[in-house]
């Protein structure tokens, strides 16, 4: 291969060194742009608009200034501010150590049907209903959070699914957490529409697609089946 | 000729640069970055991830005084000074036991009632450990909150709600006042699909009928099915309107928006750059967000989320970049925050 001439080289170099400076020209302080940028009047649609995004603006500029203020505020000796914390007024619930019944289930095969916001945002999944069961002792819970996986922009979609979690209680050196053992999405084989539980029988649930067939999901083997 | 060499010369560098940004914000530990925060960025958008601060948010499996206090504590020592932490508890779905008249949450987890006295002592204990573990010229901005799901979202839970911020707010100032380095907001992660949008406006407005002084209340939700760059016809799930998801996030007078920024496709900033476009067009003003969520740290233990683990500084970086590149919404975008399931 012919090697680039010393010229080549030349150029190549004040090119760089040009970029660099361009881009170093190019850095720029955000703080130009305050908070309340975007609040700079412009016609409002309605009277109600106008005295809303003047409202709005105030309330912008008066959570700044607070924040500023405050921040000049003399501080309290650590041994001052340790004391600030008071005693409660009524006793702190005890943390528990075991799972007690979610109110308002309805008991289904071998755990209950409840309506719990889901640990999952409505981007990610659509969930309708949720089945759960305890292990006898107590200390193990499994959820099966029905319903249909998020479209791109998080529309509904006819994919149904099965979301299973499961919670324990864990002792460690005398210290008893609850912690999330496991979470795990299935797809129903049958893109049908969302999945909605309407029973259970011992451990294996019974789903009800918003397309109308009817489905099992066997929690033990996290299988699908047909009934 | 010599701009387009110069402009591909660039390109590449930020490229790199960006590459490099993402792949040292990956494999990030629990314990958000502790770099000081950078002022200075370049245009096109390159934000230094090396110099990007991020505080953890928590979905709450309890309210346990001595856990708040660790965490508070721990939130503290990774607040550099000079830089302001945004952190949203968030204690699960409204509860109403109908036979005390008691209002408060029904925590992640194991579902169990905790009134709004657990709540206050439990936000307090954070709050307070924070101011003692964090260094001189740290600050939390520490968004209490809840979720519009389930059939407690009423008025009277919003005015409860608020009434419960307003007195965090007034025992942050009383003396030995904290204020120097904490603040309170209420919260609420409102979502299309997890209610209809009449009873989330009806918990924004009781919110609103008792709120005092910048107990503001941060939307800190989704904008499910709304429009995006592919689907400009889209309209929000559940029976909303723009107009809804607009008045819950911004036309309240207390409301501001915190998005849900999950996406790592961009879809989701393009969706609240509509929004606040929306706001524009048709109130004569775009959203003043507060800032950007995602759940890159809940993602690691309640996962996967295939798409929808971005990163802080990814999230955070689409939200400024789809605000900013319309004269009508453009911004200074305030704080980033990442929510994760350990308590």
């Amino acid at each position: 291969m012919r090697q680039p001439s010393l010229r080549t080289w030349l150029v190549l170099g004040i090119l760089i060194v040009v970029a660099t400076m361009v881009m170093a020209f190019m850095t720029v302080n955000l703080p130009a742009l305050p908070h309340s940028a975007s609040l700079i009047a412009v016609p409002a649609t309605t009277s109600v608009d106008q005295v809303r995004n003047a409202t709005k603006a105030a309330l912008s500029q008066l959570e700044e200034q607070s924040v500023q203020a405050a921040r000049q505020l003399p501080a309290p000796s650590a041994a001052e501010v340790a004391r600030k914390m008071k005693q409660p007024l009524a006793p702190e619930a005890p943390e528990p150590v075991r799972f007690v019944a979610i109110p308002n289930g309805v008991r289904a095969g071998a755990g209950a049907i409840v309506q719990v916001p889901p640990p999952f945002s409505g981007s990610q999944y659509h969930i309708e209903n949720t089945w759960y069961t305890d292990s006898a002792d107590a200390k193990k819970r499994t959820f099966a959070f029905a319903g249909n996986i998020a479209g791109p922009g998080g529309e509904p979609t006819s994919q149904g699914v099965v979301v299973v979690q499961v919670l324990q209680y864990v002792t460690t050196s005398g210290v008893t957490a609850l912690k999330m053992q496991e979470t795990h999405a299935y797809t129903s084989t049958l893109a049908a529409g969302s999945l909605h539980v309407t029973g259970a029988d011992g451990m294996k649930m019974t789903l009800q697609t918003s397309g109308g067939t009817t489905l099992r999901f066997d929690i033990n083997t996290r299988t699908f089946s047909a009934p | 000729m010599i701009i387009l060499i110069v402009n591909a010369i660039r390109n590449r560098i930020l490229i790199i640069v960006m590459s490099l940004s993402l792949l040292a914000t990956l494999g990030a530990s629990e314990a958000p970055q502790t770099l000081t925060l950078s002022h200075k960025t370049y245009l096109p958008l390159t934000v230094n991830a090396n110099a990007f601060f991020y505080a953890t948010s928590r979905y709450m499996s309890t309210t346990s005084t001595t856990t708040l206090q660790n965490l508070g504590c721990a939130q503290g020592r990774a607040t550099p000074s000079g830089a302001t932490a945004l952190v949203i508890l968030d204690f699960g779905q409204p509860a109403y036991l109908a036979q005390t008249g008691a209002y408060g949450a029904w925590i992640f987890g194991t579902y169990a009632f905790r009134s709004l006295n657990d709540i206050t002592l439990a936000s307090e204990a954070f709050l307070n450990s924070f101011y003692l573990c964090s260094p001189a010229g740290a600050y939390l901005r520490l968004v209490v909150g809840t979720v519009n799901y389930g059939s407690d979202v009423t008025s009277g839970h919003g005015a409860a709600w608020a009434a419960m911020i307003n007195n965090i707010a007034a025992w942050i100032v009383e003396p030995p006042s904290i204020a120097s380095k904490v603040t309170v907001r209420g919260g609420n992660d409102m979502e299309p699909s997890f209610g209809a949008p009449s009873v989330t406006r009806a918990w924004v407005d009781g919110y609103t009928s008792v709120y005092t002084g910048t107990s503001y209340l941060y939307n800190y939700g989704s904008c499910d099915g709304c429009p995006y760059k592919a689907c400009t016809g889209c309209t929000p799930n559940n029976g909303w309107t723009l107009d809804d998801v607009w008045y819950v996030s911004w036309g309240a007078k207390p409301a501001w928006p915190v998005p849900e920024i999950y996406l790592t496709n961009g879809v989701h900033a393009d969706q609240w750059y509509r929004m606040s476009l929306y706001s524009y067009t048709q109130h004569g003003q775009a959203f003043d967000f507060k800032g950007s969520l995602t759940q890159w740290q809940a993602c690691q233990t309640n996962g996967p989320c295939p798409y929808l683990d971005n990163t802080p500084v990814a999230g955070w970086t689409q939200l400024y970049s789809a605000v900013n590149a319309d004269s009508r919404t453009r911004q200074n975008l305030g704080l980033a925050s990442d929510i994760s399931w350990g308590n």
